[in-house]
C-alpha cells in the first residue's frame, strides 16, 4: 500500500517543526480525529527528538524518513533512520508516581509513545532504525 | 505557540496557544522563566487554546513545578488529548489540574 504522507527530512528541529506541522494538515485533510490526530502527533514528536538528540549524535547528513498510512480503521506511521542501531523503545518505563521534586523526566517520551499507541514495534533493516506504530481510529 | 500572560490579583495566568513540542517549547520555557524572574509565586496556566503537548513540553511545566513549588502553579483548560498525556504521564496526580480559570483561582 502506498503511503498517503511521506516526507524526508534532515535530522535537525526544525525540520521536525515543518514535518509535524505538514503531517498535522494531512490528518486534518483526512478527517482524522483530533484525539487520534494530536495523539500522533505527541508520538512523531517523541521519537524524531529521540533521533535527532540520540541517534544522530554529532552527524549533520542523518535523514529521516516519516510515512503515514490510513487504511481504516488503522492509523500507521512509520519512522526510518539511517543513524547508529537504536532502539527507543527498549527504555524502561519511568516511574509516574514520584512527586514534583523526586521527578526526572527520563524514558517518559517513549513511554507516551506506547500509551498512545496500540501496537509498536522496532526493527533493523540493513542500515536503517524502523519504528512502525499503528493506532485505531475508531 | 503564542504566549501571552496577564496578573489577576497575585497571581500571573500564562495563555498559551498553540502545541507545546520540541520545537515550541524553548520558546515557552523562556518566557515562563522571564515571568518567575519577576518573583511571581502564583502561576496558572491557560491550555484552553494548546492543541497538544509532548513529552518536550512536559518537561518545561515540570521545570516550573519544582521552582514554584506544586502548590505555586495551577493548570487548567486541558482538551482531552492534553488531559491524557497529563494522566499517562502522571502529572495529573502530582500537579493541580483544574477544569477552568474559576475553579483554578479559587483559593490560589
Amino acid at each position: 500500500m502506498t503511503a498517503g504522507f511521506q516526507r524526508s527530512i534532515r535530522a535537525d528541529l526544525h525540520e521536525v517543526g515543518a514535518v509535524a506541522t505538514a503531517l498535522d494538515a494531512y490528518a486534518v485533510a483526512e478527517g482524522v480525529s483530533d484525539e487520534v490526530r494530536r495523539a500522533l502527533l505527541v508520538v512523531l514528536d517523541d521519537l524524531l527528538m529521540n533521533v535527532v538528540t540520540h541517534g544522530m549524535a554529532g552527524r549533520a547528513d542523518g535523514q529521516v524518513a516519516i510515512a503515514v498510512t490510513v487504511a481504516d480503521p488503522w492509523i500507521e506511521l512509520v519512522i526510518r533512520d539511517d543513524g547508529a542501531p537504536f532502539d527507543p523503545l527498549m527504555r524502561a518505563a519511568p516511574d509516574v508516581t514520584r512527586s514534583v521534586d523526586a521527578r526526572g523526566i527520563g524514558g517518559l517520551g517513549i513511554h507516551l509513545v506506547r500509551r498512545l499507541m496500540d501496537e509498536v514495534s522496532y526493527r533493523r533493516v540493513g542500515t536503517e532504525n524502523v519504528i512502525t506504530l499503528r493506532k485505531r481510529m475508531r | 505557540m503564542e504566549i501571552t500572560t496577564r496578573t489577576v490579583g497575585a497571581i500571573t495566568i500564562v495563555v498559551m496557544t498553540g502545541k507545546l513540542d520540541s520545537l515550541t517549547s524553548p520558546q515557552a520555557q523562556q518566557s515562563l522563566d522571564g515571568v518567575l524572574a519577576g518573583g511571581v509565586t502564583k502561576v496558572g496556566i491557560d491550555f484552553t487554546a494548546v492543541d497538544y503537548v509532548s513529552s518536550a513540553g512536559l518537561r518545561v511545566l515540570l521545570s516550573v513545578a519544582k521552582r514554584v513549588g506544586a502548590g505555586g502553579l495551577r493548570m487548567f483548560g486541558l482538551n482531552p488529548s492534553v488531559r491524557e498525556v497529563f494522566e499517562i504521564s502522571g502529572f495529573a496526580t502530582i500537579l493541580p489540574v483544574f477544569p477552568g480559570e474559576t475553579e483554578a483561582l479559587q483559593g490560589f
